[in-house]
């Protein structure tokens, strides 16, 4: 099937004004006489080859599929989970926990996903100020998981997490990427919602799951 | 008003002095290259007649002559196979005019085995092989730049070709029209010294190899019929050359597959084998294989039968020159041409006088000679050189008419099938027949790092995107790339991406530059060309890429805008040539 101006500029990369004035010019398709462009495909192909053209046989698909997330905190975090009451003394102690009942499958790395935590927190302690920390692998990797995973730990007791405010940490938010561009969107999210005195009080006063959850959906601004 | 600039500066007027003078010397090497190969040619085969004149003789010779010619190339000398010609052309695109020193008798030296054992096969091409790289040396002695020294290459074979050929004009066409692929005047200037030198200096030495091999035939009368038949012949020839060109790809084809098969290191055995081929038909028609200039000057002069055994002749001089080009086995395709058309052009002639006895045609011998400047047109894709090479050899230039119309029909009817020429093949398959100008040769000589941004800014690993903020006041750039203690790249980050995050002081504080950054974004290696890094920032789609070393050291980015920039003046300059 012939195709028109518009898909040979798709195909071709160019805008449909350059295919016409390439057209006008000789250089490739067929002029009808009502002054309409037409383009075989084949031809196409074998004009842009010999030109040392690429040709694009589809539209480019999105960089990543799931960037197009409405909420991308709302959705990690109901990948995720709100815990309530974990326990442990020390950083170390909280996160040995932490992931022990995170949900990632069965068949990810426990083991090793704690161990890169607790080598982040060696680096600098991921504590931000007013007693939440948010611990996290240095490098973010699809080896522990495919999809954003947020879990929201209310610890059993204030831990002392190095913070430099040098409060005592009692929420540990737990971050999970598979690719730096998500945990950018889930950080740039938390960081927003954070910051609303509303939320850090319902996490002070454990609240339940789904009224944290709640206030963190009505907070999340809406990417539609 | 400022006096007008009429004259050139000091420098600009010595220059074209500087490469006269070394156009000379190249016309004069070249010259020698070319008769010592055709002397020591023609004085092997007339000495290996003896050996021929027993069938075992003619069957084993050129098998031998094939496999101690491929052995010459590739053991001895290390270079890659083929028929010469497009590493020279690769020379002239690629490499600045650079060709190795040995090179100038390689190829002297395995052709001259190969053609004087039998194997059907010019000696043309191993010249101009040789004589490019005689230009190429003197050059380099002398200490000249690329652009000089691709000219005293193409001197080196314009001398080569007119030297053998007795013609100085098709030397110089040859070494415009197919090895430099450009006309300008401060091409033509020594290119036409160096033809007109090299091929004086046999005169000079009064040799006998002074008549170029095609000089046998006089002046020719012809008329509107012998117009209207060249224009058939035309067509004719530029079929059989399709014909020979796609006989020597497919052979070529079949011997690379054989060499994995039998996993034999170097195509020697299957030159040899092919060379027994040769040898069978040199049994039964010994006028088809080796060099083939005494087939043609028999049919030039008429001693050669009118009859149907020319049609038997014309295949087996196709097929013994796909068996010795094809199989690998050094020399070239000029000579053969010439011979097909040569053939092809007399049995047409004849076939003309039988078919329409009552108009009176030209003689078939000038049928011959349009067909072998149709034949060397066609197979070259190069018009000028096939009518140049007719024109000069016969002297008649009466038949200027029939003689443009053959060739120019046949290149018409080879580009109609084929994409390249014989010689530019090879270099167009791999994407690297780059002609002077054009976007591929520019874009392929620039390499990454001169084009790096001095600016860019690259932080350790380890940093926090609090370190990350203090620095922005200080650059306008938002690209950074992130390294390690050592300066390996590890990553790239934008300030676009960190919009979200960089605005929370907590936040900025516990994110480690590590975590955010993009690992992947290709990098680009320094010594890449644009060529490379054009197809990488297509592919990926990004405005910034990091560029790397050999060893991942991180030495700064390439941006797009840069590489336009940047483009558009290397074009503004390299192209400059070709506006005076």
């Amino acid at each position: 099937m012939p195709l028109d101006l518009h898909q040979a500029a798709l195909k071709l990369g160019v805008s449909p004004a350059t295919v016409q004035r390439w057209a006008r010019q000789g250089r490739l398709g067929t002029v009808r006489p009502s002054g309409e462009f037409l383009f075989e495909e084949r031809e196409l192909q074998q004009w842009a080859r010999n030109q040392g053209l690429k040709v694009r046989n589809e539209l480019k698909k999105p960089q990543n599929a799931r960037a197009l997330q409405d909420k991308p905190l709302s959705a990690a975090l109901a990948n995720g989970a709100i815990l309530h009451n974990v326990a442990g003394h020390t950083p170390g102690e909280v996160l040995s926990v932490l992931v022990e009942l995170s949900p990632v499958t069965e068949d990810r790395n426990r083991t090793a996903l704690l161990q890169q935590l607790i080598e982040r927190e060696a680096l600098a302690s991921t504590a931000l100020s007013a007693g939440v920390a948010l611990p996290h692998p240095r490098a973010p990797s699809d080896v522990f998981t495919d999809a954003p995973i947020v879990v929201i730990a209310m610890l059993e007791q204030p831990v002392d997490w190095l913070a430099l405010d040098g409060e005592l940490v009692h929420t540990a938010i737990l971050l999970l990427n598979p690719t730096a561009h998500e945990h950018l969107q889930v950080l740039s999210r938390l960081a927003l919602v954070l910051r609303e005195q509303k939320l850090v009080d319902a996490l002070k006063a454990r609240s339940s799951a789904e009224d944290i959850f709640g206030i963190i959906d009505s907070l999340e601004p809406s990417n539609g | 008003m400022a006096r007008a600039n009429i004259f050139h500066t000091r420098g600009a007027r010595s220059e074209p002095w500087q490469l006269a003078g070394a156009a000379l010397l190249v016309g004069i090497a070249a010259s020698i290259v070319a008769m010592a190969l055709r002397g020591s040619v023609h004085y092997l085969f007339d000495l290996s007649n003896e050996l021929r004149s027993h069938w075992w003789g003619m069957l084993l010779l050129p098998a031998f002559g094939a496999m101690l010619g491929v052995f010459i190339i590739r053991v001895l000398f290390r270079e890659p196979g083929g028929h010469g010609v497009p590493s020279v052309l690769e020379a002239v695109t690629r490499r600045g005019g650079h060709m190795r020193r040995r090179s100038i008798i390689s190829r002297l030296l395995g052709s001259l085995f190969n053609v004087s054992a039998g194997g059907s096969a010019g000696l043309e091409g191993p010249i101009v092989y040789s004589a490019a790289a005689v230009g190429s040396s003197i050059a380099d002695a002398m200490r000249m730049a690329e652009r000089q020294r691709v000219l005293l290459l193409a001197c080196g074979v314009a001398g080569g070709i007119g030297a053998i050929f007795n013609s100085p004009l098709t030397g110089m066409i040859f070494a415009m029209e197919v090895v430099l692929a450009e006309w300008t005047l401060g091409a033509l200037l020594p290119i036409a010294i160096s033809a007109t030198v090299a091929t004086e200096v046999p005169r000079a030495l009064s040799l006998s190899t002074i008549e170029g091999p095609l000089q046998a035939a006089g002046s020719y009368i012809w008329n509107g019929a012998d117009l209207l038949a060249s224009g058939c012949l035309g067509l004719l020839a530029g079929l059989m050359s399709v014909a020979l060109v796609v006989c020597i790809f497919r052979a070529e084809g079949i011997t690379r597959k054989w060499k994995t098969n039998f996993a034999t290191s170097n195509l020697g055995l299957v030159a040899g084998l092919a060379g027994l081929g040769v040898g069978a038909i040199g049994i039964f028609i010994p006028e088809a294989i080796g060099e083939g200039y005494g087939t043609i000057a028999n049919i030039l002069n008429g001693t050669t039968a009118l009859s149907s055994a020319l049609l038997l002749l014309l295949f087996a001089k196709l097929i013994a020159t796909t068996l010795t080009l094809g199989s690998n086995a050094p020399g070239g395709i000029f000579a053969p041409s010439l011979v097909l058309g040569a053939i092809l052009g007399y049995g047409f002639g004849g076939l003309l006088n039988v078919l329409f006895p009552a108009v009176a045609f030209a003689d078939p011998s000038f049928f011959a000679i349009a067909a072998m400047a149709g034949l060397v047109a066609g197979s070259m894709q190069a018009p000028f050189t096939g009518i140049m090479l007719a024109l000069e050899s016969t002297g008649s230039w009466e038949g200027t008419l029939p003689l443009i119309t053959v060739s120019v029909l046949s290149v018409l009817v080879s580009r109609t099938f084929l994409r390249h020429s014989f010689y530019t093949w090879e270099l167009a398959e791999r994407g690297e027949l780059m002609r002077p100008g054009s976007d591929r040769r520019i874009l392929s000589e620039i390499r990454v790092a001169e084009l790096l941004d001095e600016e860019s800014i690259s932080i350790t690993s380890g940093s926090t995107l609090d370190d990350l903020t203090r620095e922005l006041p200080n650059t306008s750039r938002n690209q950074f790339a992130v390294v390690d203690e050592s300066g390996h790249l590890l990553g790239m980050l934008s300030v676009t991406s960190l919009r979200g995050v960089i605005f929370d002081e907590v936040v900025r504080k516990v994110t480690s530059v590590d975590t955010v950054m993009d690992t992947t974004l290709p990098a680009l290696k320094g010594e890449s060309s644009l060529l490379e890094a054009t197809d990488c920032f297509e592919e990926c789609g990004a405005w910034v890429l990091p560029v790397v070393d050999e060893d991942g050291m991180f030495m700064g980015t390439l941006s797009k805008s840069m590489l336009f920039d940047r483009y558009r003046r290397e074009l503004i300059v390299q192209t400059a040539d070709h506006l005076e």
